[in-house]
């Protein structure tokens, strides 16, 4: 979410925002997500039927008007502001950069501000951030908000997430507790067990199309029936774990956790950085590159494939989410997958291609790689 | 040094290269039917036939679809999906998703 709210406006504004500003433009887009009565609960279009905080007067929510411009918009025919609906992105997205171990470096860097002087002492815009970072992430949060999830019933913040990974992709984070021992969490019996199996086939079904897609001297392997079975397969694991609505906070909370931290460190690629990045002096070029200079700084390494886990965030999060909108139901669909078209900007084809190489990279199994039959 | 091939065993028989022949000089022979169908004057040569061959076949491959693009239902999923990325878009992916370096 912040990702996308620093498309319209500063991130430095967001940096330097009150917390409990931020809480309520979190909420507000909540409450503006979309929301299409016609669509099944869980979908896309519909993730959940739980309301927002009501706002505490009829202005509104308190926004200055920096933060509440974000909440509206006009349209191409009509000058008159309406609210902007919003859409986060799929629980994937969060798990692939929780997976950086970017939380955890940076827990380690509030803990270092806020007991001493040994990182140096941060500068008037770095508290702000070091601020908003411990009240947003590494606190209960305000009662009521959509985002507060943790209580006496689930208290850890970090075993909240584990949790609905485990249900939804039956993964577990690659990394456990700062001192080595695994991360206690409640496992849920229902989990999609299938999740990693059936999507690397997937994988492997469009990687056959990619290649061919072209061959008109050749015989074609592809199997486009094969595809939609993968994807209907996929399709219907993920939407039974929403069912009616279900862990749709769970992922609006970690999707924003977890874009504050990948805000920080992709905020700038044009030689300025984020305040607190200049504090830790642990200006780099490129997203991975600054996350392994502030680990260093704090003394827990990040994760060594963390480029690819962040370059496959996005085009995982928005095919997934594809996919739960039953948009690849037939063959003549999926062809949009495997086939590149120089006309539009953003493809499914490029996203399927960037996905395929960097899950080759963090799995180690090559889905490019032809299955051996049995004999 | 390399090892000459083995001669052959005794007894084994011996494969007679037999003696080139140059074929016979192809006349070219018009069938009745043929001079028929053409008409009496100006048969088609063989160079003709082979530029009207090439012709054909160029036609055909040029009506052969090698065709990347989208159409029909992919390219409405396509743009559903263009759709999607701007209503997710960050600020190092400002349109889409970001093609591969």
């Amino acid at each position: 979410m912040f990702r996308h709210f620093a498309t319209l406006v500063s991130p430095d504004t967001l940096f330097r925002a009150h917390p409990a500003e931020l809480a309520w433009l979190l909420e507000e887009a909540w409450r503006q997500r979309f929301d299409d009565p016609a669509k099944a609960l869980g979908d896309p279009d519909r993730r959940s039927p739980l309301s927002a905080l009501p706002p505490p007067s009829s202005e509104g929510a308190p926004l200055p008007t920096a933060l509440a411009d974000i909440l509206t918009t006009v349209t191409a025919t009509d000058p008159t502001e309406v609210p902007r609906p919003f859409r986060w992105d799929h629980l994937i997205y969060a798990y692939m950069i929780e997976n950086t171990r970017l939380y955890e470096v940076f827990r380690r860097v509030v803990h270092e501000f806020v007991h001493g002087e040994k990182l140096g002492v941060p500068d008037a815009d770095s508290q702000a951030w070091l601020r908003n970072t411990e009240e947003l992430f590494f606190k209960d949060g305000a009662p009521f908000f959509a985002t507060s999830l943790a209580g006496h019933i689930r208290s850890d913040l970090r075993a909240n997430r584990r949790n609905p990974y485990q249900r939804m992709f039956g993964m577990e984070l690659n990394h456990g507790m700062d001192d080595g021992k695994p991360q206690p969490y409640v496992r849920a019996e229902s989990a999609n067990a299938e999740f990693v199996p059936t999507f690397e086939e997937f994988l492997r079904e469009v990687w056959v199309g990619m290649t061919y897609v072209g061959a008109t001297a050749s015989s074609n392997p592809t199997d486009p029936a094969k595809i939609v079975t993968l994807v209907s397969k996929l399709k219907n694991m993920l939407l039974s774990r929403r069912q009616d609505g279900n862990l749709a906070r769970e992922e609006f909370s970690a999707v924003t956790a977890m874009s504050w931290f990948h805000l920080t460190l992709e905020y700038k690629n044009d030689g300025a950085s984020s305040p607190i990045i200049n504090s830790l002096r642990a200006q780099a070029n490129g997203t991975e590159q600054r996350l392994f200079k502030v680990a260093e700084r704090v003394g827990l390494p990040a994760h060594g494939l963390s480029k690819h886990y962040f370059d496959m965030a996005d085009a995982i999060s928005r095919i997934l989410t594809q996919i739960e909108s039953n948009d690849y139901d037939t063959t003549d669909k999926v062809r949009a997958l495997f086939t590149p078209d120089t006309t539009l900007q953003a493809t499914p084809e490029a996203a399927m291609r960037t996905i395929i190489t960097h899950w080759t990279a963090i799995t180690g199994r090559d889905v490019k790689a032809r299955k051996v039959a049995p004999n | 040094m390399a090892k000459a091939l083995p001669p052959p065993a005794r007894g084994a028989r011996r494969t007679v290269i037999a003696a080139s022949v140059e074929p016979a000089v192809q006349t070219d022979v018009h069938t009745d039917a043929q001079t028929q169908q053409w008409g009496s004057h100006n048969p088609p040569s063989t160079d003709a036939i082979t530029q009207l061959l090439l012709a054909v076949l160029t036609k055909a491959k040029q009506q052969i679809t090698t065709s990347t693009g989208l159409d029909g239902p992919a390219l409405d999923v396509a743009l559903r999906f263009q759709t999607l990325s701007a209503q997710l878009a960050t600020l190092a992916d400002p349109v889409g998703v970001r093609n591969l370096p």
